[in-house]
């Protein structure tokens, strides 16, 4: 149970074979399994491609070629590349710390050559140092140019990046003040692309401001990494930080307490993400029974943890775009520089209609392409290596809601959640499983995690 | 809705669908019969990112822009057309919006200047300030900075004044996501995600439908249920004519089809991104104010031509105004106040006099050296206003 929330919050759920295996180690205890996961941690690769292998035939594949005509500023590849890898990480910690990343400072992508390093950042970084993202991202063109700060100069600079850095990124709205967000400015000016081709950014010297500025009531010649640096170094910023990570992993409402031990563990790491993950993955307050099962999950989640625990895999480009689209997230796609809504906005409107039937609406269509719009899902090996145990839901008719729902209440998710309703063990027939399989996906419960 | 309600209202769902058996063996579904009305809306048009009102319509002649924003303001000089407001002659209208031109005349669009919040209450925030406009609550009524509290429309959805017959969720939001400013406690807009994205629900939709027993109270039913309804509607004529494709354009054309066919809407929601114009903001502009003036004129001479101007009252917004200053990268910044415009019949715009523009600038605080537009009017008032005496809901 414990290790089955870990998994959940740090990944994406547990893989297939960890859950067809009850006496795997991980199950054994929630703690042994945080450091398990923390020592297998793969070293950084660049994402390799996806593209042709998974591509359904050699039809959609022309017609992927020939979309690249029409858009040649798509990155669909990209992102696509990103969900197969992640869905296929043994130990995904890091892509979804990336993906938390993604949440936290959103890009909209230009184009496949801007965005291919763009994520690569995210995911050098996700664990890493806080001051290493920034630096990386701040010489990043689609980053910048995002934030309007590509060609800022000293006179009178673009503030955009400026007041975004503080408010969303660090120290929170309202933690400093419009003359900070016009000094800061200063700071960040002088950033140019001398080549299209190159995706690194330069300073150029005309364009910085070298005088003295006033930042968050210190007076001094800062450059940008010496401002960046400044502001991090603020208790606020770790706080602030502490907090979206919190309500990214384990609840929309952490409380003070929980903020606090965060903020200090991660302020005294020098904001190494990976220390902040560890201790958050340790203390009590994080196996509240209040907090398991009680997290509405992203898009990217809903996704993710699907292909992740059933070993089920969408086919082809297209899917995954149109998956992002219907769902209301797209990577590198974000409504706005503040970034996607979390908890129960997900179940507003229409977006909860795309929840519920859209991943039973893959699987009903698997084998056979959507002619409409070109959505085409393949399982591979289909049902014979899923088991139904890993959604362990008591589809018993039987089923006394209330008294759950007490039992729930009191005290967290009770085993009966877990286990397997005995007459799905005798299921064989694929018509069967894949009804019952499209019934859990678009039961409420699988809307959290 | 909380986890509990909302596992409770779903698994209804799931045991109805699970009673029937397979989802395939479904047939016809029977859309909700929803009453009809022919009174008051109202449209609300956001402009997201913070417009530069300075730049749409400008004085001919003010030495601080001049001084301020030199090439912006040159810009505007050279190619702005003469136009007047509040019967004084001397103001400049950005030339691409020059579609607005006929209405502006006719004083069926008309222009609330500087609109905004008192100093002290401001916020340099995008995300603090669009909900400061969706929630319009006055400051003691407000939850504090960063906790969502409802929309303004969304508290009048739970109204009796509100509603159409029993019909209480009569206003809908054009976008996948229902926003701020329709959220209520317990009753919140519908959000309408377009014909595309409702084709690919829909045929999952009807066989949900056709297997569930109706449940009052039910959100999950009624999202569905809702969604569904809207999607006959719309799909049953062509796309009203004459609209621009643009995202606005065909916001609007979705809308307007919805007030012709007198559906229970009183509120309809849309918005257009792409205001936050930090650079380059003249090339920004060339590219967005044709668009955004052609849609406005279109929307403008649908309703006219179907007699529906003067039951309707179309207001846009921005969740800020910019600095009077340009920047090096001929952007301008988050500023204070700006315009709000006001479209309908002249029944409907008689409340907004033509108030002349004051020209006023204030410092954020006693040390600062930047001028900032003072705000004339507060946008809670106009929005009270129109609550009070044009949907008639107290």
């Amino acid at each position: 149970m414990q290790t089955q929330h870990l998994l959940n919050r740090l990944c994406f759920g547990g893989r297939i074979q960890d859950l067809s295996n009850p006496e795997a180690a991980i199950w054994r205890d929630p703690h042994a399994a945080v450091k398990q996961l923390f020592a297998e941690i793969p070293e950084y690769q660049p994402l390799k491609s996806y593209s042709k292998e998974f591509m359904l035939d050699a039809s959609e594949f022309a017609r992927v070629e020939e979309n690249r005509k029409v858009y040649p500023n798509s990155f669909d590849e990209i992102t696509h590349n990103w969900l197969r890898h992640t869905a296929d990480s043994p130990n995904p910690i890091v892509e979804k710390a990336a993906l938390f990343w993604m949440h936290f400072i959103p890009v909209i992508g230009e184009s496949e050559l801007r965005v291919k390093p763009l994520l690569e950042i995210y995911r050098k970084n996700a664990l890493g140092k806080l001051e290493s993202l920034f630096f990386d991202l701040f010489l990043n063109p689609n980053f910048m140019n995002f934030l309007t700060a590509v060609n800022s100069s000293k006179d009178s600079p673009n503030q955009n990046l400026a007041r975004e850095f503080m408010e969303l990124f660090t120290l929170g709205v309202n933690n400093y003040t419009e003359n900070d967000v016009r000094e800061l400015a200063r700071c960040f000016a002088g950033f140019v692309q001398p080549d299209e081709k190159i995706q690194t950014l330069t300073l150029n010297a005309e364009n910085q401001d070298f005088g003295e500025k006033t930042l968050l009531g210190q007076r001094k010649a800062y450059d940008y990494k010496e401002a960046i640096q400044w502001i991090i170094a603020q208790p606020r910023t770790s706080k602030f930080i502490a907090k979206r990570v919190l309500r990214f992993y384990l609840t929309t409402e952490p409380t003070e307490q929980m903020i606090h031990d965060c903020a200090v563990v991660y302020q005294d790491s020098g904001h190494e993400f990976s220390a902040l993950l560890e201790f958050m993955c340790k203390q009590a307050w994080f196996y509240t029974p209040k907090y398991m099962g009680n997290k509405v999950k992203t898009p990217m989640e809903l996704l993710l943890q699907f292909q992740h625990q059933t070993g089920l895999r969408t086919y082809g480009l297209m899917c995954h775009w149109h998956m992002q689209r219907w769902l209301g997230q797209q990577l590198f796609n974000p409504p706005s520089v503040g970034g996607w809504p979390d908890g129960n906005q997900w179940l507003n409107g229409s977006v909860l209609v795309s929840r519920l039937t859209l991943l039973s609406d893959l699987l009903h269509i698997s084998n056979r392409t959507l002619p409409k719009n070109g959505i085409a899902y393949k399982t591979h090996s289909w049902l014979s290596n899923f088991s139904l145990r890993l959604f362990r839901w008591n589809m018993d008719a039987k089923f006394n809601e209330d008294e759950y729902l007490d039992t729930l209440e009191k005290n967290g998710i009770p085993e009966a959640y877990w286990m397997m309703g005995s007459r799905f063990e005798t299921l064989q027939e694929n018509e069967k499983s894949s009804l019952r399989l499209r019934e859990i996906l678009q039961h409420p419960y699988y809307q959290y995690c | 809705m909380d986890r509990r309600k909302f596992i409770k209202t779903g698994l209804a769902v799931g045991a109805a669908t699970y009673a029937a058996g397979s989802l395939l063996e479904s047939c016809g579904n029977s859309a909700a019969v929803a009453p009809k009305y022919q009174g008051k809306r109202l449209v609300l048009i956001s402009l997201d990112g913070g417009h530069d009102g300075l730049h749409a319509i400008a004085p001919k002649q003010n030495d601080l822009l001049a001084k301020l924003r030199p090439q912006i303001y040159a810009d505007t000089q050279k190619q702005g057309i003469s136009m007047s407001l509040a019967g004084k002659s001397d103001f400049l209208l950005h030339r691409n919006l020059k579609s607005l031109m006929p209405s502006l005349e006719t004083g069926e669009f008309r222009v609330i200047p500087n609109a905004g919040l008192p100093l002290n209450e401001w916020n340099g925030s995008h995300f603090v300030s669009q909900d400061f406009w969706a929630m319009a609550e006055y400051e003691g009524n407000r939850n504090p900075t960063g906790v969502k509290g409802t929309g303004w429309v969304g508290r009048l959805l739970e109204k009796d004044g509100m509603q159409v017959s029993k019909f209480q969720r009569t206003a809908i939001a054009m976008g996948t996501l229902t926003p701020l400013v329709l959220q209520g406690q317990r009753v919140s807009g519908i959000a309408w995600p377009g014909l595309e994205a409702a084709e690919t629900m829909k045929s999952q939709v009807e066989s949900w439908l056709s297997n569930m027993t109706p449940i009052e109270n039910n959100a999950v039913y009624q999202e569905m249920a809702d969604l569904s309804m809207v999607y006959q509607w719309l799909n049953q004529t062509s796309p009203a004519p004459g609209f621009p494709a643009s995202g606005l354009g065909l916001q609007l054309s979705h809308a307007a089809t919805l007030i012709q066919q007198d559906q229970p809407f009183r509120v309809i929601k849309c918005s257009e991104g792409g205001f936050d114009t930090h650079s380059g903001q003249l090339k920004a502009h060339d590219g967005s104010y044709p668009k955004l003036s052609e849609s406005l004129a279109a929307f403008h001479k649908f309703l006219k031509t179907n007699n529906l101007l003067e039951q309707t009252l179309v207001v846009i917004y921005s969740e800020f105004g910019r600095t009077i200053y340009e920047n090096s990268a001929l952007g301008t910044e988050h500023g204070t106040a700006g315009p709000m415009y006001v479209m309908g019949g002249g029944k409907a715009l008689s409340k907004f006099t033509n108030t002349p523009f004051v020209f006023e600038t204030e410092k954020l605080t006693g040390t600062d050296t930047t001028d900032y537009l003072k705000h004339q009017i507060d946008f809670r008032d106009v929005f009270r206003d129109i609550q009070l005496n044009w949907l008639g809901v107290s």
